[in-house]
C-alpha cells in the first residue's frame, strides 16, 4: 500500500514477503525471531496479534517485537439486514434478554476484534449465541441470508453493501466525524470499543537510531493526503500513532485479552 | 432497468472491440491460459500478479485485462490436464479422466479443442445468466447457508463412488486419505492446531494446490519415468479436427453443455463453493444420466466438455454475488474485487446504483472475452500440442522444476515444497496398490467445505431446539439430503436391474 512512499523516505526499495497461513503468524513469527538490524519488519494486525501469542499460534510473545507505529485502523460495527426486525441496538438486545440464548450473532472471525466484540457483549449480561463464521465474505452472506439475527463485522468490509444492512451501533470511543448517527455502544451503556489494527512491528532491540528512523519516516508517509485518500479507498482509515502509544496499548490490552481467554476458553 | 440496459450492454460490447482494449484483451487471455497450464499458477495468482500491471490502464482497459485473466486462466488449466495427465490447478482435475484417456488414443487435438469450446460455451453462459439474472440468482445463492452448504459438499463427496470404476472401496479409502490431509493445521473456527506433533510449520496445514502438485504432477512426472515410451504420447495430426468436433458437440453434447453450464453457474454463485466443486460435479451428473455410463472416463468428448464448461461458467456465476452484495463467491473472485477497488471501484449494489454503466460495460466485456478466447485459445492449444512432440527426458525436468517453483511462490514457503515432494511419492506408491489422486483431490477440495459448514450449523443449532432443526428440518437441507441419497441408490438400482437381465 505505501510501497512507493516507502522508497521516496527511506531511500531503499521494500520488498514484500507475502505470508500466509495462521492468521498471519506465521509472518509474525518470522519477523520475532529475525536479527534485529532494520532491514526486516513487519506489519501485522492487533489485537490478532496478542490473540495468536496467547493461544500459542504465533511463536512469540509480546515482548519479542520493537513497536513502531500504527497505521491504519477499521471500526468494528454491528449490523443486521435490512429485513430484521431489529433496526436498533435496543431491540436486539432487549429481543436478547427476552429469548436468552436464541439470538444468533456472528462475528467474521475467530479471537480477533469482531469476536471479542462479541464475547464483551454476551459478557455485559446479553445472553446471545455467538457464532464465529470464517472470513469477512461468508460473514455478510450469512447476516443477509438470514442465516445469523445479526453480525459483528468491520466497517470497510460492509460499504459495498451498506444499502442492504442497518447499523446498529460502532464500537468505538467516540462517534465517527463522516457518521455521525451511528450510535457507539458506550452510548447504549457498554463499554465495548474494538478496531482491527494494522500495525508495523520489528525484531526486539533495534539500534536506537535505526528505530526513531523508522518512527519518523512512518510518520511522515502517513502524513500524506494520496496515502490516505488510498486506504479510504480500500476501505482502511489512516490512524497513525507512533511506537510509545502502540506499546502501551499492546500492553494494556495484554491482561484483558488474557482474561477474556480463560473466561471462555477455547469456544 | 429495460432500454438503458440495452444500452449499456451495447456500450460495453462497442468499448471492449475498440483496438486498444482488444489488443490488452490478448495479451490477458495469454497470459491466463499459459498461466492455467503451469503447475502452482492457479486462477488467483495469475490474477494477483497481474493486477499491479492494471494501474496503469484506464479503468474499461483495467476491467477488460482482468475478465481476460481470470476467464483464461480458469480455462488453460485443461489443456495440460489434457496433455500430460497434470491438472493446471484444482478446476481441471475432473478434465483429466476423459482428456488424458484421449489423448493416449492420439486425440489430443479434438479434447484440447473439446475444452476450448465447451469452456467458452460455459463462460458465455455464466456471464449472460450474470447479465440477466445476478438479481434472483443472487438471492437464491444467500439461501445457501451453512448447513446447506454441508450437504451439498456431501453430494460432491457422493461422487467418489463414481471415480473409481471397479472398486468403489479403493475409491473411498482415498477420499478418505483426501478428509483426513484437510485436517491438519488450524481448526477453521475456533483457531485451535491439530495433527501439528508440535511440529510448527505444520499450523498452517498442508496447502490444497500443493498437495494437488504434488500428487497429479509430481507422481505423474514418476509414472512418464517408468513407462518404457520416450514421448507421452504419440501425437497423431488429423486434418478437420475442428469441424469434427464442432459437429460431435453440436449433435451429442448440447444436453451436456447446458446442464453442465447451469451446474457451473449455481455452485459458483455459491461464496465459498469454487469451480473445483463445480466442475466434479457436473462430470458426475453428466455420467449419472448417460446412457451408457461406462463410456465416461475411456476417453469420450462428454468427459471434456461437461467439467469445462461447468469449470468456466463458473467464472460468471462467482461475479453474481460480487456485483449484487460485494460479497466474492471465490478466491479468483475476490482476487478480482481487489483489482477492482484499486481502480476506486467497489463492487456492490452502490456501484450498480451509482456506476451502472462501467459494471455492465465489465459485464459486456466478459461477452466478447469468451468468443476471443475461441481463437487465442485455438493457437496456444495448437502450439502446446507440441510438447507430445518432445521427447519426454526433457518435459519431465521441466515439469518437475515448475512444480517445485510453484509450490514455494504459491506462501513463499520451503515447507510446502517439501509436502509436494513427499505427497506426489505417496500418491505415485498408492496409484501402485490402484488409489488413484482424483479421488484424494475430492476429498481435499470438499474436506474443509464439510468440516467448516458443520462446526457453523452445530454453533447455530445451539440456539435451536435440536441439531436436527438447523441440519435437517429445513427445506434446503431436506432436499439435498433427498439428492444425496438418489446419488447414492440409483447406480445400485440400475446395476440390479442390468443384473436381472
Amino acid at each position: 500500500m505505501v510501497e512507493q512512499e516507502f522508497k521516496q523516505e527511506f531511500g531503499q526499495p521494500l520488498v514484500f514477503v507475502y505470508k500466509p497461513g495462521a492468521s498471519g503468524s506465521i509472518g509474525a513469527t518470522e519477523v520475532a525471531q529475525a536479527k534485529p538490524d532494520g532491514s526486516t519488519i513487519g506489519v501485522y494486525t492487533f489485537p490478532l496479534m496478542v490473540m495468536n501469542a496467547l493461544t500459542g499460534k504465533g511463536r512469540y510473545d509480546i515482548e519479542s517485537f520493537d513497536y513502531l507505529a500504527v497505521a491504519s485502523s477499521d471500526d468494528v460495527v454491528l449490523v443486521t439486514r435490512k429485513e430484521s426486525p431489529y433496526k436498533s441496538l435496543d431491540e436486539l438486545v432487549a429481543a436478547a434478554k427476552s429469548n436468552p440464548g436464541k439470538l444468533s450473532i456472528g462475528t467474521v472471525e475467530s479471537l480477533g476484534p469482531t469476536h471479542l466484540a462479541a464475547l464483551s457483549l454476551k459478557d455485559s449480561g446479553v445472553n446471545i449465541n455467538v457464532v464465529p463464521l470464517p472470513g469477512g465474505a461468508k460473514g455478510l452472506a450469512a447476516v443477509l441470508g438470514g442465516h445469523v439475527d445479526a453480525l459483528f463485522a468491520l466497517r470497510g468490509a460492509t460499504r459495498s453493501s451498506a444499502s442492504k444492512f442497518n447499523y446498529l451501533a460502532i464500537a468505538r470511543a467516540d462517534r465517527l466525524k463522516d457518521a455521525s448517527d451511528l450510535p457507539t455502544f458506550k452510548e447504549n451503556g457498554f463499554d465495548i470499543v474494538y478496531n482491527a489494527t494494522r500495525i508495523w512491528i520489528a525484531p526486539k532491540g533495534l539500534p536506537k537510531e535505526v528505530r526513531d528512523r523508522l518512527i519518523e519516516g512512518l510518520s511522515k508517509i502517513y502524513a500524506r493526503e494520496e496515502v490516505q485518500q488510498k486506504h479510504a479507498k480500500a476501505g482502511q482509515f489512516v490512524a497513525f500513532q507512533d511506537g510509545k502509544k502502540l506499546q502501551s496499548l499492546v500492553t494494556d490490552f495484554y491482561p484483558k485479552a488474557k482474561d477474556m481467554l480463560v473466561k471462555h476458553g477455547q469456544q | 432497468m429495460g432500454a438503458t440496459l440495452w444500452q449499456y450492454v451495447g456500450d460495453g460490447l462497442i468499448n471492449s472491440i475498440q483496438l486498444f482494449n482488444l489488443v490488452i484483451m490478448i495479451i490477458g487471455l495469454v497470459v491466463g491460459i499459459i498461466g492455467g497450464m503451469l503447475p502452482g499458477i492457479t486462477v488467483v495468482t495469475a490474477i494477483a500478479l497481474f493486477i499491479p500491471f492494471t494501474f496503469t490502464l484506464p479503468t474499461d482497459s483495467a476491467l477488460i485485462a482482468l475478465g481476460a485473466i481470470f476467464t483464461g486462466s480458469t480455462y488453460g488449466g485443461a489443456n495440460a490436464a489434457i496433455l500430460m495427465n497434470t491438472p493446471g490447478q484444482p478446476g481441471s482435475v475432473a478434465t483429466t479422466f476423459d482428456g488424458y484417456s484421449m489423448t493416449r488414443k492420439g486425440e489430443a487435438q479434438d479434447a484440447m479443442l473439446t475444452a476450448l469450446f465447451a469452456s467458452a460455451f460455459g463462460g458465455l453462459f455464466g456471464v449472460l445468466v450474470l447479465l440477466f439474472f445476478f438479481g434472483p440468482l443472487s438471492s437464491l445463492a444467500l439461501k445457501f447457508g451453512p448447513a446447506a452448504f454441508f450437504w451439498l459438499a456431501i453430494f460432491g463427496l457422493t461422487t467418489l463412488a463414481a471415480m473409481s470404476p471397479g472398486n468403489v472401496l479403493k475409491g473411498l479409502l482415498g477420499g478418505a486419505i483426501g478428509l483426513a490431509i484437510s485436517t491438519v493445521g488450524l481448526d477453521p473456527i475456533t483457531g485451535s492446531p491439530r495433527f501439528t506433533f508440535g511440529y510448527y510449520p505444520l499450523i498452517q496445514g498442508f496447502d490444497m494446490v500443493v498437495v494437488m502438485i504434488g500428487i497429479f504432477s509430481f507422481s505423474q512426472m514418476l509414472v512418464l519415468l517408468e513407462a518404457p515410451d520416450s514421448h507421452i504420447a504419440e501425437y497423431v495430426r488429423r486434418p478437420g479436427a475442428v469441424r469434427r468436433t464442432v459437429s460431435k458437440l453440436w449433435h451429442g453434447c448440447k444436453r451436456v453443455l447446458i446442464q453442465s453450464s447451469v451446474i457451473g453457474t449455481f455452485i459458483g454463485s455459491l461464496p465459498g463453493a469454487g469451480g473445483s466443486i463445480a466442475a466434479i460435479i457436473a462430470y458426475n451428473e453428466a455420467k449419472r444420466w448417460d446412457r451408457d455410463p461406462s463410456r465416461y472416463g475411456t476417453g469420450i468428448i462428454e468427459g471434456v466438455a461437461a467439467p469445462e464448461s461447468a469449470n468456466n461458467a463458473g467464472v460468471g456465476g462467482a461475479l453474481v454475488p460480487l456485483m449484487s452484495l460485494g460479497i466474492p463467491g471465490n478466491a479468483g473472485a475476490a482476487v478480482l474485487m481487489g483489482g477492482l477497488l484499486a481502480q476506486g471501484l467497489i463492487p456492490g449494489p452502490q456501484l450498480l446504483e451509482n456506476n451502472a454503466q462501467i459494471a455492465y460495460s465489465f459485464i459486456s466485456g466478459l461477452i466478447i472475452i469468451n468468443i476471443a478466447m475461441i481463437g487465442v485459445g485455438a493457437v496456444i492449444a495448437k502450439l502446446s500440442a507440441q510438447i507430445l512432440r518432445i521427447p519426454k527426458t526433457y518435459i519431465i525436468p521441466t515439469v518437475i522444476v515448475l512444480a517445485v517453483i510453484g509450490s514455494y511462490a504459491l506462501r513463499n514457503n520451503q515447507f510446502d515444497v517439501i509436502v509436494m515432494l513427499v505427497s506426489g511419492v505417496c500418491a505415485y506408491l498408492l496409484m501402485k496398490i490402484g488409489i488413484h489422486p482424483a479421488p484424494i483431490a475430492l476429498g481435499l477440495v470438499l474436506g474443509p467445505v464439510i468440516e467448516e459448514a458443520l462446526s457453523v450449523s452445530l454453533r447455530l443449532a445451539r440456539a435451536k431446539n435440536s441439531v436436527f432443526d438447523v441440519l435437517v428440518f429445513d427445506p434446503l437441507p431436506a432436499v439435498l439430503i433427498i439428492l444425496c441419497i438418489i446419488a447414492l441408490l440409483v447406480p445400485v438400482i440400475l446395476d440390479r436391474k442390468k443384473a436381472l437381465k
